[in-house]
């Protein structure tokens, strides 16, 4: 049984406005269920020889989202995500391991940088957090999404926990862009390193673009439009 | 009226879902189907799907997922040795309710 790309969209714009009604722990449990529920009636429609949109006919039948129980009240919490804000702020620590690494490549050379990278200061501090912090603001920026996500709208932020998710993702492609131009420069020339620098950064905005696209809550569910 | 029969039926669906599940194990759309039949009770899938979940969460169910060809995984529940207890409190709880009731309602009707 395949469902076609619009039905999938429209069980998934179901199961996001039921989401913020199930509270307590076993709410995501509990969405599962809902899920299996809808493609069983689904199949069960099918096998009884019923035609046309089977998935608007199933969702008709179930309860609204409004049925599941009121909407948690996130006044009293709503703000800013502190996940994402936390998240965020994290990913300034890997600035220090983002110089070592250009100091390494041919465009750092005779910079009088290296005996910062030498220090204990450098070593034992600055790099083991340089490293740590990208990759728990990582997870900060993940549950920071969730938290606007699931909100629907009481807790914002959620530009703070994408750059906090895809900071060092980023980070890591642009180094790794950087060693590989800077080593590459003096044989294939300035205009064309230039040019893929500006690649790069176009990369990095149009990823951007589309995770925060993606990471936007979804439209409240109006049982009308089935 | 109407109010007061919510209240009950609330009540009661707890009740009728470990009472569904003595026997086998099932999965949701079967024991929403199961209930469903029961009419005078009005259960519909946001009154059973929680409930599911939370006799679960408090240790009277316990689930086995399958595979599923459409959709996720199916979850099939069934009663736990704490389950089956409560199943049985619950039914001889119930046994004594109604008994008592009746004898309300029929010492009321003798006057």
């Amino acid at each position: 049984m395949d469902l076609a790309d619009f039905e999938l969209s429209q069980i998934k714009s179901y199961l996001e406005a039921v989401r913020p009604r199930l509270t307590g722990p076993e709410g995501e449990e509990t969405l599962v269920d809902i899920e299996s529920h809808i493609h069983t009636a689904i199949k069960a429609r099918l096998e009884a020889g019923e035609q046309g949109n089977l998935v608007a006919a199933v969702l008709a039948e179930l309860d609204t989202p409004e049925q599941y129980g009121p909407l948690p009240k996130y006044a009293h919490r709503s703000g800013l995500s502190i996940y994402g804000l936390i998240g965020a702020c994290l990913l300034p620590l890997a600035i220090p391991v983002i110089g070592h690494v250009a100091e390494l490549t041919p465009l750092g050379q005779g910079s009088p940088m290296p005996a910062f990278y030498e220090s204990d200061v450098y070593r034992f501090l600055l790099l083991p957090l340089g490293i740590i912090g990208p990759l728990v603001s990582m997870v900060l920026g993940w549950a920071g999404i969730e938290q606007c996500r699931r909100s629907r709208g009481a807790v914002y932020g959620l530009p703070l926990g994408v750059i906090a998710l895809w900071g060092a993702p980023l980070i890591v492609l642009n180094l790794f862009g950087l060693v590989v131009f800077a080593n590459t420069s003096p044989t294939i020339g300035f205009p064309i390193v230039m040019v893929l620098m500006l690649l790069v950064v176009f990369v990095n905005l149009w990823v951007l673009r589309r995770v925060t696209a993606g990471a936007l809550p979804k439209e409240h569910f109006v049982a009308e439009e089935l | 009226m109407k109010s007061w029969i919510t209240q009950l039926r609330k009540g009661l669906i707890e009740f009728c879902v470990i009472n569904v599940l003595k026997d086998s194990e099932n999965y949701g759309y079967e024991i929403v189907g199961r209930l469903k039949a029961l009419e005078v009770m009005d259960v519909t899938e946001s009154t059973v799907y929680p409930v599911l979940s939370r006799l679960k969460g408090e240790g009277y169910l316990k689930v086995r997922s399958e595979p599923s060809q459409n959709g996720p995984p199916r979850r099939y529940f069934s009663l736990t040795r704490l389950g089956e207890q409560r199943l049985r409190e619950m039914n001889t709880y119930w046994d004594l309710l109604s008994e008592s009731i009746d004898t309300v309602r029929q010492s009321q009707g003798a006057k």
